[in-house]
């Protein structure tokens, strides 16, 4: 029976190394950044500190803002302490209508719930109640699922080929209370 | 030691010594993504002593018969009150020191505050052990049902459901151990072996922490893998490997832990009292104390859990609550049945 438990504790060896294989290998890299609440984080490429949240769904920052490339945009906080608590997502920002469009649509899911949706036309700050039992340990998950993503090369306004939607200048969150 | 009675030393050094550690990541939990020591204490910690509760949780469920007739008092009843309990002294708390509070508004029964999801899943686990084992290759099921929940979004804290089956494994093996009578298996492992098992735990516990401010959070097993930035695949191994950690360091603690009388007997055997106090103060602690440096955290959080471990611990306290748990149940009940 010993001669089992030798072979068991060669397994965990393993174990440990290939959690060191995946750690070197980057498949960790991708874990939420701390976000303190009622920080600012802004798109602007002169301060951005935006990207580090930034999942799938982001163009480049421009000058001022950050487009929205697709038809969904994700981003990823770690909220410290938030257990509990009932937050509130803002944002400012304004949308691309080229084509006509009276507005986009957005969708605001939180951890897969939805929790808002959003006519977006001007430049404005939107917001988003998001109840506590989204918000679970802290990590959140924020998708924006846009309606009506157009290239300004699909309506000849331009050779710019990405699917914009939103343009985001800056977010909050926020504990409600 | 041939056989584990009824109320061995063993057994009661074991829950003691887990929940000194459940107290100590409970305490340390707000800071576990802002400072590297913390983190690596709450990474390993996490690694093992739920698994490890839930396996002698699972040891300890002698009937499954009897299991699902005292599950509503034992568990669901203590579950309700103290999750009432929990949110009236958020709520006071709160407003004493901000003077407002929507903890109240926010009550939910079916999703469990803080570390009472325990009292949830250990109810469902004990209802419906009975049904569980009906199915053939039970346990192996459950293995597989432990790696692919992550996969789904939908399991997360409501009724605990995460939770309930990735560590559904544990409970079951600790049911089986004592049924099959394996556990001189597992207590045939030598000291040597079980202390490495403990220094690689350390290991990957340094090198989960040292990686991320928050990966420590795939140890709380309700968030889907997709939600912590990995893939399906990548989140399959890991938890395997995690549980599997998990596992070892279980076998490990039965083989370190002597199986005679010392202090932690008495904090086993009143670890119910110890285990639904320490939120308290706690919750305190992280409220007061938040923007303490490091050290100051580690130095006073350790003095704070050495009082409430002592104090909570004590057979009078224990007693308090069994006549306050007592007093609801011959309320809701109109005659308690007789076990």
């Amino acid at each position: 029976m010993p001669k089992i438990w030798t072979w068991l504790v060669i397994m965990l060896t393993i174990v440990a190394s290939v959690f060191s294989f995946l750690i070197y290998s980057g498949k960790y890299d991708k874990p939420a950044s701390v976000y303190t609440l009622g920080d600012s984080v802004s798109y602007y490429k002169t301060e951005d500190n935006a990207r580090k949240y930034m999942l799938a769904g982001w163009s480049r920052q421009e000058k001022g803002y950050t487009w929205t490339d697709g038809n969904e945009a994700s981003m990823l906080f770690d909220v410290q302490n938030a257990g509990d608590k009932n937050l509130l997502l803002q944002i400012r920002a304004f949308a691309y209508l080229g084509g006509g469009l009276p507005c986009q649509t957005i969708d605001v899911h939180v951890n897969e719930i939805k929790t808002a949706s959003w006519k977006i036309t001007d430049e404005a700050w939107y917001e988003a109640e998001i109840p506590y039992t989204a918000v679970g340990d802290g990590l959140l998950k924020i998708k924006f699922v846009i309606s009506d993503p157009t290239s300004p090369k699909d309506i000849g306004q331009s050779t710019d080929e990405r699917k914009l939607g939103i343009a985001v200048k800056e977010l909050i969150i926020n504990v409600i209370d | 030691m041939s056989d584990i009675n009824e109320r061995s030393y063993l057994l009661d050094n074991l829950k003691g010594l887990l929940i000194v550690f459940v107290v100590i990541g409970h305490f340390f939990d707000v800071w576990a993504s802002k400072y590297f020591n913390i983190r690596f204490i709450y990474t390993f910690i996490y690694l093992f002593h739920m698994p490890c509760f839930i396996f002698i949780s699972g040891y300890l469920t002698k009937d499954p018969e009897k299991s699902r007739g005292n599950a509503f008092e034992n568990l669901l009843v203590p579950y309700i009150v103290m999750s009432v309990l929990w949110k009236t002294y958020c709520t006071i708390f709160s407003i004493v020191l901000h003077g407002y509070s929507s903890k109240l508004l926010t009550f939910s029964i079916l999703n469990p505050a803080y570390g009472l999801w325990y009292l949830q899943a250990l109810f469902i686990w004990r209802y419906f052990l009975k049904d569980i084992l009906r199915i053939k290759y039970t346990l192996l099921v459950s293995i597989l049902l432990s790696l692919l929940v992550g996969t789904v979004n939908e399991f997360g804290t409501v009724l605990s459901m995460s939770r309930v089956i990735v560590y559904l494994p544990f409970f079951l093996a600790g049911y089986y151990v004592r049924h099959k009578n394996y556990l001189p298996e597992i207590l045939s492992i030598s000291k040597k072996h079980a202390w490495i098992i403990v220094f690689i735990t350390g290991c990957v516990a340094f090198l989960l922490s040292l990686q991320s401010n928050s990966l420590f959070r795939f140890l709380f097993y309700y968030n889907s893998y997709h939600l912590l930035g990995l893939n399906n695949v990548v989140g399959i191994i890991t938890r395997a490997m995690t549980l599997f950690v998990g596992l070892m360091m279980t076998a490990a603690l039965f083989k370190i832990l002597p199986d005679k009388q010392t202090k932690l007997v008495a904090i086993g055997r009143n670890s119910m009292v110890v285990y639904i106090g320490h939120f308290y103060i706690a919750y305190y602690f992280h409220n007061m104390f938040y923007n303490l440096t490091e050290f100051n955290i580690l130095l006073l959080g350790s003095f704070l859990i050495f009082i409430t471990i002592l104090f909570l611990s004590l057979d009078s306290i224990s007693n308090i609550y069994n006549k306050f748990i007592n007093n609801i149940l011959n309320i809701i009940f109109i005659k308690r049945p007789i076990h």
